[in-house]
């Protein structure tokens, strides 16, 4: 049986008087590729900021890898977070850019560029590279380290069909090396294809966790997709 | 080898277009501000050529660096904050903090790497001031240096207090017009109350005006090396700056205790600033001080008690203040200045009361001639008084006030050239090299 990564106790959240997230505990193994999933204002993002660190909860704790720990300079060790809403700085071009990464983690990871061809756009300035390209490069910086964790937010949010497939080469090959992810998505369909266990969230409140299977022994009366399983559970 | 994150910080600051805007308006701004000055003083020195004694009353300082630097004071005040918010907000805005701290870098050391490249900002603005020295001294002008140390030191302290606010607005405002106008506000507060004060608005003005940083501005450029002027702007930067921080940094759970803490410890270090005694005269002329014989025979009285039956709006009490007061308090500390209010004071107006061990004695006069007069009257002690009381033989005279002219040419075409050059080296002539090594 695989360890524990990740455990939350009770984690509530509010801000002014609206409810974030109420009451949330869960578990996330290790070595897992683990979806949040729900809808627009389930508490996706803010359950993901609060396990990197960067929201402190109103209640509850955060344990990772069985250590309690309270704030990012903490978990900074563990994990590795890119927010969904970060967009690096316009004026640099992205080689210059990226030399002032590599410079200040003093870490530089080559096939990685190439893995995500960040050269053919080593010219452009960050500030006119589309969406998708800009992805990669956020892609590029969270999965840059040695972190065993790495917690994404949207991160397939602007490829297209073939560099999404390419992407997910990518997670798979990461995985392999031992690394576990956390990503929050709204995108059902690309959650089924990488991700091994499923959080579903809905107004802030947990409705499930599990495999796939065991979300579908729970909701469905036999097997069936992440959406199928995802529409039955906000009926209920 | 340099920080890559200073590194990253300085270009945030000096490679964008807004600082381009800023240092083409600097430029402009000094070189006007210096050339009516010069002109000024040129003009005015050709009746001292016949007359010696007109020409004591001639000072580079006051008359031509005081009104250049006030150039860089409106830059300071009112666009210098759209730049320095920029630093913060852009990376609020952006959201890049997450990236940043994830690298090994600590919130502190990320915010203070942000002060020390906007502190560079306001350096370099100071050191363009340093071809007009060359300028004047090449006019034949005397470059006081002492003076123009202190003055630099001053606007440098002013600069460091337009930082903290920009940052402290930025920190906690979304948007970056909330957060200039914000600033703005906070800088322009003084010359609110300033202008209360001469208006006599509201009296709270008065006592307030002695503690804002225009005032304190004008003690570097009066030539007085004050130490409570030096701590006064060290302590405000340092308390918009904690308060910046503390809205900078994602990483606190709850601020407001900090920011009462910061809050009382700030106010009781103002407290001990309000104390802190030591003034120097350090101008050339001496233009502060006394004779050293009326110095001698002031230090030799016990404390003085000084009744004004004047408005502090008065002219007579101003001419009073900057003649006697203010060299007075450089030599004693045990001076009492009381104001009349009520119907004792229409009913003296015009009245000046000193008492000294004692006994007390009236004047109407304002001078200091007939005021040693009086203090020597009612101590018992006497003083040998010069007219020539400013034994200073005066500043050489600028006649070639037209050479100045010669500075536009520098200040408006040599020097954007030059900054546009480096802009265009930075951003676009050294990415060539940079591909090659990439490629």
């Amino acid at each position: 049986m695989r360890e524990q990564m990740i455990e939350l106790k009770n984690i509530s959240k509010n801000y002014s008087k609206n409810r974030a997230l109420e009451n949330i505990s869960l578990s996330i193994p290790e070595g897992s590729v683990t979806g949040i999933i729900g809808p627009n204002g389930a508490g996706k993002s803010t359950l993901i900021r609060i396990i990197s660190g960067f929201e402190f909860p109103d209640g509850g704790e955060v344990r990772i890898f069985k250590k309690s720990v309270n704030n990012f300079y903490q978990r900074k060790q563990y994990l590795s977070y890119m927010p969904e809403t970060m967009f690096i700085y316009p004026e640099y071009y992205v080689d210059e850019f990226l030399d002032f990464y590599h410079k200040a983690a003093g870490f530089k990871d080559d096939d990685l560029i190439a893995s995500l061809s960040l050269k053919k756009v080593s010219q452009k300035k960050v500030g006119h590279l589309s969406k998708g390209w800009h992805q990669r490069l956020k892609l590029y910086i969270a999965l840059c380290n040695t972190k065993p964790l790495i917690i994404l937010d949207e991160p397939f949010d602007g490829f297209d069909p073939l560099q999404l497939k390419e992407i997910l080469n990518l997670f798979r090959s990461q995985r392999s090396a031992g690394r576990s992810f956390i990503l929050s998505i709204h995108q059902l369909s690309d959650a089924q294809k990488i991700c091994d266990y499923f959080i579903l969230l809905d107004e802030g409140r947990m409705i499930a966790e599990g495999t796939l299977t065991d979300l579908s022994n729970r909701f469905l009366s036999n097997s069936g997709s992440l959406e199928e399983i995802f529409i039955k559970a906000l009926e209920r | 080898m340099i920080n890559p994150l200073i590194l990253k910080e300085v270009k945030e600051i000096f490679r964008n277009r807004t600082t381009l805007i800023y240092f083409f308006l600097l430029f402009s701004v000094i070189a006007y501000s210096f050339y009516s000055a010069v002109d000024l003083y040129s003009k005015a020195s050709v009746a001292a050529i016949g007359n010696s004694l007109y020409a004591t009353g001639f000072e580079p300082v006051p008359g031509v660096f005081v009104p250049t630097f006030g150039g860089l004071f409106i830059i300071f005040s009112l666009i210098a904050p759209f730049l320095l918010i920029r630093s913060v907000s852009e990376e609020k805005k952006n959201n890049t903090l997450p990236l940043l701290i994830q690298l090994p870098y600590s919130l502190r050391s990320l915010f203070l790497t942000k002060l020390l490249a906007a502190s560079m900002l306001i350096l370099v603005s100071i050191i363009f001031f340093v071809p007009l020295l060359l300028f004047w001294n090449f006019m034949g002008g005397h470059i006081p240096w002492n003076e123009i140390i202190l003055l630099m030191s001053g606007y440098f302290l002013y600069g460091l207090f337009v930082i903290s606010v920009s940052f402290f607005s930025a920190s906690i405002f979304r948007s970056n017009s909330q957060a200039s106008i914000f600033s703005l506000a906070v800088i322009m507060f003084s010359w609110f109350v300033d202008f209360g004060k001469e208006m006599n608005i509201i009296p709270m003005f008065n006592s307030l005006s002695g503690w804002t940083t225009t005032k304190q501005l004008k003690v570097f450029e009066s030539g007085i090396l004050s130490l409570s002027s030096i701590f006064y702007f060290i302590l405000l930067s340092s308390f918009f700056s904690a308060l910046a921080y503390y809205f900078f940094n994602i990483n606190i759970k709850s601020r407001i205790k900090l920011v009462t803490t910061t809050f009382l410890i700030c106010f009781l270090l103002f407290s001990f600033v309000l104390n802190v005694q030591f003034r120097k005269d350090i101008s050339e002329s001496r233009k502060n001080s006394f004779s050293a014989n009326e110095t001698d025979f002031l230090k030799k009285l016990p404390q003085i008690d000084i009744e004004i039956f004047l408005e502090q709006t008065d002219g007579r009490f101003k001419d009073y203040k900057n003649d006697f007061l203010k060299k007075l308090e450089l030599i004693k500390n045990d001076i009492f200045v009381h104001f009349a209010k009520g119907s004792l004071l229409s009913e003296n107006y015009g009245l000046f009361k000193y008492r000294v061990d004692g006994k007390s004695m009236e004047t109407y006069s304002n001078s200091s001639h007939e005021i040693f007069m009086v203090l020597e009257e009612i101590s018992g002690l006497k003083t040998e008084r010069s007219d020539s009381a400013v034994q200073f033989s005066g500043f050489p005279l600028v006649i070639k006030g037209k050479w100045s002219g010669y500075l536009f040419t520098l200040y408006l075409i040599v020097f954007p050239l030059m900054i546009l050059f480096f802009y265009y080296k930075k951003n676009f002539f050294n990415r060539r090299r940079k591909n090659e090594n990439w490629n």
